[in-house]
């Protein structure tokens, strides 16, 4: 049973709060935070989780410091804001085509992403920049193709999603070709880009990422009642005076905007957007969207991941992606097993 | 507290409306005329085009030909969420509601009519604090208004089929419409369900004054709430005026009601 408490506020606002969501928000914020101090603070210079919070509040010495800040907190932040990115993204194309299976992995936006980052690599042999320019752009023209093809007076769901499925296919039929053209220098940086890594990211990737989601989580929280209306279905939104189209598009924009800028900043991380807002909804246990959960989930599953590869196989050695992949998709298993036997689906 | 609903509803007035789906003239020139104020039902057998005659109504369905006015603004060009926002709101033949307690849902309704955005909201300015509160106390005045009060903070899902029928027309009701379109409000509800919904639709006409589009197959109600009749048949519209000419009308009892009136009189 879902518990709503009406919070009295000392302006007299009779606020109505999902306590458990509210509650498992703060605690997933908790977990992706944490993660990131002990993520900080391992390495080939192990740092002690009370010096990396002392350095990052600018009390640490010097040595420490450079250690810090310059290496390991924008990796971190970059683990942080792509994280958050694929789970509000997952959360939105999930919430949009009614279908768990609606999410940017499953669409091929992340392949689309990819090819766009290959033709870089591959055909132009271009900087670590333009490959991150390519992978955006590659990103948004699947999106814009997918949105093109699924489009018949409104997106519909399944259609989306088979939609989507097909792009993919001819996306990552085209990813082979390129590979198969590139030397075996290319070839080997592209296979490096194409698993999905936070190895050797700077401020460089930080700046752009973080700007992006400041423009694009405000927009989207800001539809987000629509949105939780959208999913009672087009003809009842219109009734209540949602503008459906309207929102859908910005939403459905917003949502391959963070996919494709997440991509270009680490490269295809697997499942995040998939099982991050599945896992989330699952917490909270609370129906809707779940937007903030999602994206808390989301950058907590990547952190924690990234942490366990370091951890497990040392830095460098297994990009995130795998453990993502592994992390995120025993842990919904895991969630569905237990949900079967407790009656709720 | 809201002046639109002080003076009296436009005319709403349909002219010769056609709808085809794929060679199927759903709608045939169908014209019909509701009067400020009044309760006009659309009654037919299924698949006479009631339903269709809604969804052109509330905009979710473009008409080949004809035209639909609200007073003097067109609606026929209108999306779907301009007409809400004109006052015309409507509810469906099943149930969709949202999870929740009655209060969420009704203050969905509100989401048309409140200004503060976000930020303002997330942020508690003063503002929307007021705003806010003004709805929520709204919300809980239609609440009473439909029979909900007592339900006002219960989970949609504790309720009965027909408390639930009503959070619907409650969630229309918070667009402060000037017409509502009633979609078989009591389809499905037994007798007392039936009763009660029935008093609520004629409460709301005289607090609020209205007005009201029906459709409904229950007769009864039909007889006792309605001011005008329209009974569609294939999509024409063979019949049109008071509860008792249309029962007399042969068409009708031909196409509709077949021979067996007595026992609907009784209901």
């Amino acid at each position: 049973m879902k518990t709503h408490r009406a919070v009295r506020t000392p302006g007299g606002l009779s606020l109505r709060v999902d306590v458990r969501t509210l509650v498992v928000g703060t605690l997933l914020l908790l977990v992706a935070l944490t993660a990131s101090v002990v993520l900080i603070g391992t390495g080939d210079f192990p740092i002690p989780a009370a010096d990396v919070v002392r350095t990052l509040l600018g009390e640490g010495d010097p040595g420490q410091e450079f250690i810090v800040t310059e290496l390991r907190l924008p990796r971190v932040l970059v683990g942080l804001l792509v994280g958050a990115s694929l789970g509000l993204a997952g959360a939105l194309f999930q919430s949009i085509s009614r279908n768990p299976l609606g999410s940017p992995d499953v669409l091929g936006l992340g392949q689309g992403a990819t090819a766009g980052a290959l033709v870089v690599i591959v055909l132009f042999s271009g900087t670590a920049n333009q490959v991150a320019l390519g992978a955006l752009v590659g990103g948004l023209a699947t999106g814009f193709a997918i949105y093109l093809l699924a489009w018949k007076r409104g997106v519909h769901g399944y259609r989306l999603v088979l939609v989507g499925i097909g792009v993919s296919a001819v996306v990552t039929a085209v990813n082979g070709y390129l590979l198969t053209k590139s030397d075996i220098v290319d070839a080997a940086r592209a296979i490096v880009w194409m698993t999905g890594s936070l190895d050797g990211r700077d401020w460089d990737q930080v700046w752009p990422l973080l700007a992006l989601c400041a423009l694009l989580v405000p927009l989207v929280l800001a539809n987000s009642r629509g949105l939780r209306m959208m999913e009672m279905g087009d003809d009842v939104s219109y009734a209540l005076g949602v503008r459906v189209e309207r929102v859908r598009l910005v939403l459905m924009l917003s949502a391959v905007l963070l996919t494709a800028a997440a991509t270009a900043a680490s490269g295809p991380v697997g499942f995040v957007a998939l099982t991050a807002p599945q896992l989330a909804r699952r917490l909270t246990r609370s129906p809707g969207p779940n937007l903030v959960p999602a994206m808390c989930m989301g950058a907590a599953l990547l952190v924690s991941a990234d942490w366990i590869s370091q951890r497990a196989f040392g830095a460098g050695q297994l990009p995130v992606g795998v453990v993502t992949g592994v992390l995120g998709g025993v842990y919904l298993l895991w969630l569905l097993v237990t949900e079967r036997r407790a009656g709720r689906i | 507290m809201n002046d639109r609903t002080t003076t009296a509803p436009p005319v709403l007035d349909v002219r010769d409306v056609t709808v085809r789906f794929a060679g199927l003239t759903a709608l045939d020139a169908v014209s019909l005329t509701v009067e400020p104020g009044t309760v006009h039902a659309i009654i037919g057998p299924n698949g006479a085009g009631k339903s269709t005659c809604f969804n052109v109504l509330s905009g979710l369905c473009r008409p080949a030909a004809g035209t639909v006015t609200l007073g003097d603004t067109e609606l026929t060009r209108l999306a779907p969420h301009r007409i809400a926002a004109l006052g015309v709101a409507r509810t469906f033949q099943n149930i969709v509601t949202t999870h929740g307690t009655v209060a969420d849902n009704l203050m969905l309704g509100r989401h048309a009519l409140t200004r503060a955005g976000f930020a303002a909201t997330a942020l508690r300015l003063p503002g929307a604090v007021r705003e806010q509160r003004r709805h929520l106390a709204r919300a809980r005045e239609i609440a009473e208004l439909t029979g909900l009060g007592a339900h006002f903070d219960s989970p949609v899902a504790l309720l009965s089929y027909g408390d639930r029928k009503r959070v619907e027309l409650a969630r229309a009701l918070c667009l402060e419409p000037r017409v509502l379109l009633l979609d078989e409000p009591v389809a499905g509800m037994n007798a007392a369900e039936r009763a009660r919904t029935a008093e609520v639709v004629g409460e709301l006409r005289t607090e609020l004054g209205l007005s009201i589009v029906l459709v409904e197959h229950d007769m009864g109600l039909v007889m006792r709430l309605a001011d005008d009749v329209t009974v569609l048949d294939f999509g024409r519209s063979i019949a049109h005026g008071t509860p008792d000419e249309v029962r007399r009308d042969p068409e009708v009892l031909r196409a509709y009601l077949g021979t067996d009136t007595q026992g609907e009189d009784a209901a």
